[in-house]
């Protein structure tokens, strides 16, 4: 890539490209990857670029901090639970920030759930149509370290802030349940769940009665369906989970509540609720508008 | 008479089938007929995937699948044959002979006898789901899944277990049976028209190393 270094990387701990990932590779077989929290990486872009593309790149950081020095006059946006420090001193997070070059932008997760850091003008070499990483195939983007330069072509945009929504850990994931009985179903459906580990292949919930079916035929996923094993273990696949399985599935999480998801924590613990698809869409829909009229523009925090 | 579907989450609706020719004919009539939709397959379901929930879509797989009811035998579907060299040393040939109750020569040359579609991609990129067509020279289907499955199976092992055989495109965990290996790269991005070999619908032959079909 010739593009001028925007920003170098002083310093990251699980920090990956994400865009909104390769939905279009999952016929052949490549997981969709992609921000896991789709909601954040929106608002990121839309700080930083009054017209984000799919493909337009964000770090999405999962735990500890990211140190960047700015190498050209940019701008910069951090949406999620996170302490920024910027030339020294806090800075908001949902909010466009100016970068002079040489100005540190630290950001350090605090959580739930991903943060994002989006920065104008940058781009990323695109692998099958996406920017993103996929950390389950190995496939396509980066995780970033020390030393790494991030490249394109900065501007300052003035794109504004947006009004904080708050970010609490679910306690319950709205799902269109699947067909099938089983002699657990009642409890798999009505009980609560310990979310016992989180990865953005699959978050795995415990505590739940065994007595699912043994393997089946493999059948095709998506992201956010549930399998049960048969010892009770629930797996909610994450973007990138397998495209294939062979548990039993009890349903899908809702688009909606997906982002949710990603804010879950080991400890938590989660329930589902069953609701159709037409109420699935609607709220989908509302929050997609929601989410247009929370962006307010131009307000630069300089 | 139609077959049965029900929604996965509210952006897919998976089609039930009974058999892989079914599959395949009801996975081409639907990609052709309905557009901005991705069409993926199962062993025995096909899925129709939008970018968005909408609430119109099983009503709109329903009425694709009406329009082609009764003819679904009779559509076209990719055959294109892709051939993959094979040197049958695999660690597991004596036990699948043993289990088929035949010698390894009997299940190379079954192996490369039979011919193969590809059934389903998506375990991993590249990895393709082989099911037999046509006439079998041994029971595939008689093979379970290795007991406990390797850690690491080498990339280019090709593979049978339950009634199916895979080439593994990279170094991964597996449980099925390796019967040998392939140089062929089984997924590249650098192949920008095709970065998997092998493609749903797809025929396949397996040929030993350097004797061409």
């Amino acid at each position: 890539m010739n593009a001028p270094v925007l920003a170098t990387v002083e310093q990251a701990t699980l920090a990956t490209v994400q865009d909104l990932g390769r939905a279009e590779a999952t016929v052949i077989g490549v997981p969709r990857a992609g921000a896991w929290h789709r909601q954040r990486y929106g608002l990121a872009t839309a700080l930083v670029a009054p017209d984000p593309e799919p493909t337009t790149p964000t770090i999405e950081l999962l735990a500890g901090t990211i140190v960047l020095r700015a190498r050209a006059v940019t701008a910069a946006a951090v949406v999620g639970p996170a302490a920024v420090i910027l030339r020294g001193t806090d800075a908001p997070t949902d909010t466009t920030l100016a970068l002079a070059v040489d100005d540190v932008l630290t950001v350090r997760h605090e959580g739930p759930g991903p943060v994002y850091v989006a920065l104008a003008g940058w781009r990323e070499p695109l692998v099958l149509g996406s920017a993103s990483t996929d950390t389950f195939s190995r496939l396509g983007g980066r995780l970033l370290a020390a030393g790494d330069e991030l490249c394109g072509h900065g501007d300052m945009t003035e794109v504004g802030s947006f009004a904080r929504v708050s970010w609490a850990r679910p306690v319950r994931l709205r799902v269109i349940p699947s067909p099938g009985m089983s002699a657990a179903r009642v409890e798999w459906d009505t009980g609560e769940w310990d979310v016992t580990t989180t990865a953005r292949s699959g978050t795995r919930l415990g505590g739940a009665p065994a007595g699912g079916d043994g393997m089946g035929p493999s059948r095709p996923m998506v992201v956010g369906a549930i399998q049960v094993t048969p010892a009770g273990e629930g797996i909610i696949l994450g973007p990138d989970g397998g495209l294939t399985g062979g548990y039993a599935v009890i349903g899908a999480v809702i688009s909606a509540d997906l982002d949710d998801v990603s804010l879950l924590a080991p400890g938590d613990r989660i329930a589902l609720a069953h609701v159709d698809v037409d109420e699935a869409a609607r709220v989908y829909d509302e929050a997609e508008r929601a989410l247009r009229r929370s962006i307010v523009r131009p307000h630069v925090i300089g | 008479m139609i077959p049965n579907t029900h929604w996965l989450g509210d952006c897919a609706v998976i089609v039930e089938v009974a058999d892989g020719d079914e599959r395949e004919a009801v996975a081409a009539a639907l990609a052709s007929a309905l557009p901005a939709v991705w069409v993926r397959r199962g062993l025995r379901e096909v899925l129709v995937e939008s970018l968005r929930p909408r609430s119109d879509l099983r009503e709109r797989v329903i009425e694709a699948l009406h329009a082609v009811d009764g003819s679904f035998s009779a559509r076209s579907v990719d055959a294109a044959i892709v051939t993959i060299e094979v040197e049958y040393s695999g660690a597991d040939l004596a036990d699948v002979a043993a289990v088929l109750g035949v010698s390894s020569g009997d299940v190379v040359r079954a192996h490369q006898q039979q011919e193969w579609r590809v059934a389903m991609v998506g375990f991993a990129p590249g990895f393709g789901y082989l099911e037999p067509v046509g006439t079998s020279a041994l029971d595939w289907s008689v093979l379970a899944r290795r007991s406990s499955p390797r850690p690491a199976v080498p990339a280019g092992s090709v593979a049978v277990a339950a009634g199916m055989s895979a080439v593994y495109p990279q170094q991964m965990p597996g449980g099925w049976h390796l019967i040998g290996s392939t140089h062929q790269v089984m997924f590249d991005v650098e192949v920008t028209d095709r970065p998997a070999l092998l493609a749903p619908g797809n025929r396949v032959r397996f040929t030993r190393l350097g004797q061409g079909l």
